[in-house]
């Protein structure tokens, strides 16, 4: 069917499948919901702009993903700069439906660690798409997880007795 | 302290059986909201042309920094549209705050106000705009478009009002256009099930504020005003915003499936169909349902009765799963046997014990084509229009009268004893430009999806159940399975549809004309 924007068919349909996947890698890494969607339609445009030519990532959706985490560190990085001089600075982010408690343990984790936790439970990915993502071995996704797990075992068992 | 918790042996994806506790609320980050996606085209300029490595992994090399130009830039006619809405209801908002603010004056010099509320019993209302002074009530970013959204039901003397998971609860009574709500019987009634709803402070005291100010109230049909001070609260009544879909024609798309207290939500890779339920009309005893697990197809048929579903049966195709394991097992345990349904709004819940399918319809806008089988076009002209042709090709039930392959014709007659003619139906799929493919070779059950264009039907997920049929399908109702996978050409010829891909092709004729 032809589209109102020109894009092509199947990078609309990709897009709306992606978008969810994308915001969500971005929002659980940061851990806030602002600059989440500007850095995903970031992510989203440059595979736009790859999609109908011989550059087109092969798995778009890790691709953008991981565009947009990358995105995601150097903002982090820029706000973590900023946040030295407001050190109470809040964090806003709408959870829906998500647990509180695990949201919390989560931004807990290393940066390491919540970024495989983002990119596994955030976007969904299989640990061996995680591995592609972020460019270590399926076993090092694994390790890397399971002490995340391992921490917020711990942490959430502090959260129900404290 | 964390490391006191790891088990000695190093870990691996194998020995790592995950606590299915955690995994069940790690599973809820996926269900973090997300704002509408800003249409692109206006930002394709703004992308890096240089040329990516083709390995993400390297990515992070090229990457220009973020500035104030990497904005997302021009909104999408949908968000614009909304924009220009909301824009509207503000100028409205703006003149029925002159308007009550006047009225308010009135009331506090003399007469009293002569408007009286009809009763609100019973209704509920969902905001269309919530403003203070003439500007957009925020909360910080705490929403995804950081707008508060109010929702007002007023059942048996209490009123709720809630913004997200926020809520109060109150006895009330109009007097008058004012609502009187005694503050000191005000109940906190926030959602705060397992952590899994974000309350905020500061928007439940705005909330109790708004509520036991006496804030005056404006119904006029559908639309009520509800003003305090600065504050205007305009709401519509919840069977236009958000009425409740019918459960059969309408495209039940899977969201989320509960598992005892746990919800995890349900995603598509792209390119695969995402999980739905579709009811397609009756079919002997019950209501003959087509669905998608995320896998496989599952057919079937349920007897609907008050709330109770009852699956008569059901059948998945043969299709091994690799991923979606989630939904599969849902659709198994919670259709496997005898469940309850309930229509929210766009919500469909089925539930079956302590599991359940959450399904999200499509709006019911889009489903304004009629599919009524065998209905249409027995009769068209070979001149039709690209869309009448289309529209033809949907609304009619087919049988397949005969097979070409080659320069070898075989007609299609039922085989064995029992056996039926082989039949080929589609159902529009309200939700995009795709439709819902059902059928029989005459003994199985087949289905999945196709895109009809104005000379060619893209058929996908095309799947099967084998459930070993006497004196065979024949070999024209197998060439027919065989021919209705990924692009065909048709054309519509005296009534007959003619599907044909490479040398082979399939004529049908609308079903039960013979």
């Amino acid at each position: 069917m032809r589209d109102v924007t020109g894009t092509s068919e199947d990078f609309s349909a990709w897009y709306e499948a992606a978008w969810p996947r994308i915001v969500r890698a971005v929002t659980v890494y940061l851990g806030r919901s602002s600059d989440a969607a500007d850095i995903a339609a970031e992510a989203a445009t440059r595979a736009l702009s790859r999609w109908d030519g011989p550059d087109r990532p092969a798995d778009p959706t890790t691709w953008a993903i991981v565009v947009a985490i990358n995105l995601a560190k150097r903002r982090g990085q820029r706000d973590q700069r900023g946040r030295e001089l407001t050190p109470d600075h809040p964090v806003a982010v709408e959870l829906g439906a998500t647990d509180l408690d695990v949201w919390d343990a989560v931004q807990g984790l290393a940066p390491r660690e919540r970024e495989a936790v983002a990119l596994r439970y955030g976007s969904d990915l299989t640990e061996p798409a995680v591995a592609v993502a972020m460019g270590i071995t399926p076993g090092a996704v694994a390790a890397t997880l399971h002490r995340a797990r391992a921490k917020l075992r711990a942490a959430l068992s502090e959260t129900h007795h404290g | 302290m964390a490391d006191r918790t790891l088990p000695p042996e190093p870990p691996s994806s194998s020995h790592d059986r995950p606590d299915p506790d955690l995994e069940r609320r790690l599973a809820t980050l996926a269900l973090l909201p997300v704002p509408p996606r800003p249409d692109l085209t206006d930002r394709t300029a703004s992308a890096d042309p240089s040329g990516a490595p083709v390995h993400p992994i390297d990515l992070d090399l090229d990457l220009e920094p973020i500035g104030a130009g990497s904005r997302p830039a021009a909104p999408s006619r949908r968000r614009l549209l909304v924009g220009l809405a909301a824009a509207v209801v503000l100028v409205l908002a703006g003149a029925a705050l002159l308007a009550l603010d006047r009225r308010d004056g009135s009331t506090v010099a003399g007469p009293a106000p002569s408007e009286e509320v009809p009763d609100l019993a019973g209704r509920t209302f969902w905001s269309t705009s919530v403003t203070e002074a003439g500007v957009p009530v925020t909360f910080d970013a705490l929403a995804p478009s950081g707008l508060v959204e109010v929702h007002l039901a007023f059942e048996a003397g209490l009123v709720r009002a809630s913004a997200f998971c926020d809520a109060i609860t109150a006895p009330y009574q109009v007097v008058g256009n004012r609502l009187i709500v005694d503050e000191g019987e005000v109940v906190d009634s926030s959602v705060r099930t397992m952590g899994s709803c974000a309350t905020d402070a500061s928007r439940f005291a705005w909330l109790r504020d708004l509520v036991t100010a006496e804030p005056t109230l404006a119904l006029e049909g559908d639309r009520l005003t509800v003003t305090a001070g600065e504050t205007v609260v305009e709401l519509l009544d919840r069977s236009v915003t958000d009425p409740d879909r019918p459960l059969e024609g309408t495209m039940w798309e899977l969201d989320a499936t509960i598992d005892g207290g746990t919800t995890s939500s349900a995603f598509a890779e792209p390119g695969e169909a995402r999980p739905f339920l579709q009811l397609l009309g009756q079919s002997g005893a019950g209501l003959r349902f087509l669905g998608d697990n995320g896998c496989q197809g599952v057919t079937g048929t349920v007897e609907v009765d008050g709330d109770a579903f009852r699956v008569i049966e059901t059948m998945t195709n043969m299709n091994a799963c690799f991923t979606g394991l989630d939904a599969a097992d849902a659709y198994a345990a919670v259709l496997g046997a005898d469940a309850t349904f309930a229509i929210d709004g766009s919500r469909l819940t089925i539930t079956n014990g302590d599991r359940a399918l959450v399904f999200t319809g499509s709006d019911l806008v889009m489903a304004t084509t009629s599919t009524v089988p065998g209905e249409v076009a027995t009769s068209s002209p070979t001149t039709m229009s690209g869309l009448d042709r289309m529209d033809a090709v949907v609304a009619t039930a087919w049988e397949l009268e005969s097979v070409v392959e080659g320069s070898v014709r075989t007609s299609a007659e039922p085989q064995g004893p029992g056996g039926r003619r082989a039949l080929l139906s589609f159902t529009v799929d309200p939700s995009a430009s795709t439709v819902v493919v059902t059928g029989n070779d005459g003994c199985n059950d087949f289905g999945g999806m196709a895109v009809v264009r104005e000379t060619s039907i893209g058929f996908t997920s095309m799947g099967r159940n084998d459930v070993g049929c006497q004196g065979g399908i024949g070999a024209a109702a197998e060439t027919m399975v065989q021919v209705l996978v990924g692009e065909t050409t048709y054309a519509l010829d005296g009534g007959l549809l003619t599907i044909s891909q490479d040398d082979r092709s399939l004529t049908f004729r609308p079903a039960g004309e013979r």
